[in-house]
């Protein structure tokens, strides 16, 4: 697999010497790397983080917003996401003509329909979904099978979805190869998962 | 009078199963019985009869690498498995695939 990537939170970044990093991430196959740094006010975006340098990997800062009002707010050029987990959120969002990714249409109860899909189809809005959620007890089993639904509606109305970690430790990382097996049981084929897993995915450069 | 047969024929190498072997590294020490981790964690996730078709071996293990053989078919599904295996053996790599187990050694 070429060009694979990774979303990754600045706690491991923090935790981690950058040499213990760039063998875990050559092991596992991943060369590029977005590093986020949720953003839960407005305030939080006038501070800086910088990234440690690396001459294997490929380090990226990108940003996660807790709420959809504080993309109006956001004026820098790195990556963002908004976080959704909620019905009010999803639909803003994927009605949003300014928020390009939709992270985490997950819940308790299912919160993602057609509509949504349709509206993220629409505005060219991306999901995000974050697969340590399906390892995680005790909502593993609800997680997977709404995962299961929601990316059928996406491949359906032709939405770009996007599978990443989210890691804060090292057991949060998972191999591509890995990666590459569990996306199988989603019913997706098999040059459709290796675009999934391609930067491609995430900048629209292929 | 039939004669009793004594010894099994030699099964066609057509009709055996192809076999594929991972070698895997993890970062938590697991100091209990690892076969039946694997085992156990399969049929969990994808059932008895896929479990007996599979054909998981545990070759040899180490407290932190195992040499895991699986019938070609079923590759994925145990690769899908091993997801499901973070809070046992923390981080894991599969460092290798290869159709023999000598080009492991």
């Amino acid at each position: 697999m070429k060009n694979t990537f990774d979303f990754v939170m600045d706690d491991l970044i923090e935790k981690y010497s950058i040499e213990d990093l760039e063998e875990t991430f050559t092991k596992l196959n991943i060369k590029n790397i977005y590093v986020f740094r949720e953003i839960s006010k407005k305030e939080d975006l006038e501070k800086d983080f910088i990234l440690p340098k690396s001459k294997i990997l490929k380090l990226k800062k990108a940003y996660l917003l807790k709420e959809p009002s504080l993309a109006h707010f956001y004026k820098k050029k790195e990556l963002f996401l908004v976080i959704s987990q909620s019905l009010k959120n999803n639909t803003v969002i994927s009605t949003s003509k300014n928020i390009p990714f939709l992270y985490n249409p997950l819940s308790d109860k299912l919160i993602f329909d057609e509509q949504n899909a349709r509206s993220c189809f629409q505005h060219k809005v991306k999901v995000i979904f974050n697969y340590n959620l399906l390892r995680d007890k005790p909502l593993q089993n609800k997680y997977l099978k709404q995962n299961l639904f929601i990316v059928n509606l996406l491949k359906i109305h032709l939405v770009d979805f996007i599978f990443a970690s989210f890691a804060k430790t090292k057991e949060d990382l998972v191999s591509r190869d890995v990666l590459f097996s569990l996306l199988k049981n989603f019913d997706l084929e098999e040059s459709f998962i290796l675009k999934i897993l391609s930067k491609g995915m995430v900048d629209n450069k292929w | 009078m039939v004669k009793l047969k004594k010894k099994l024929n030699v099964i066609r190498p057509t009709l055996r199963h192809k076999k594929i072997y991972f070698m895997l590294e993890f970062t938590k020490e697991y100091s209990n019985n690892l076969s039946n981790l694997f085992l156990k964690n399969y049929q969990n996730i994808f059932g008895l009869f896929s479990l007996v078709n599979a054909n998981i071996t545990l070759m040899k293990s180490t407290k932190n690498t195992a040499i895991v053989r699986i019938n070609k078919d079923y590759k994925d599904s145990f690769l899908t498995s091993i997801f499901y295996l973070k809070q046992d053996l923390g981080l894991v790599y599969v460092t290798k695939q290869v159709s023999t187990l000598k080009s492991l050694e």
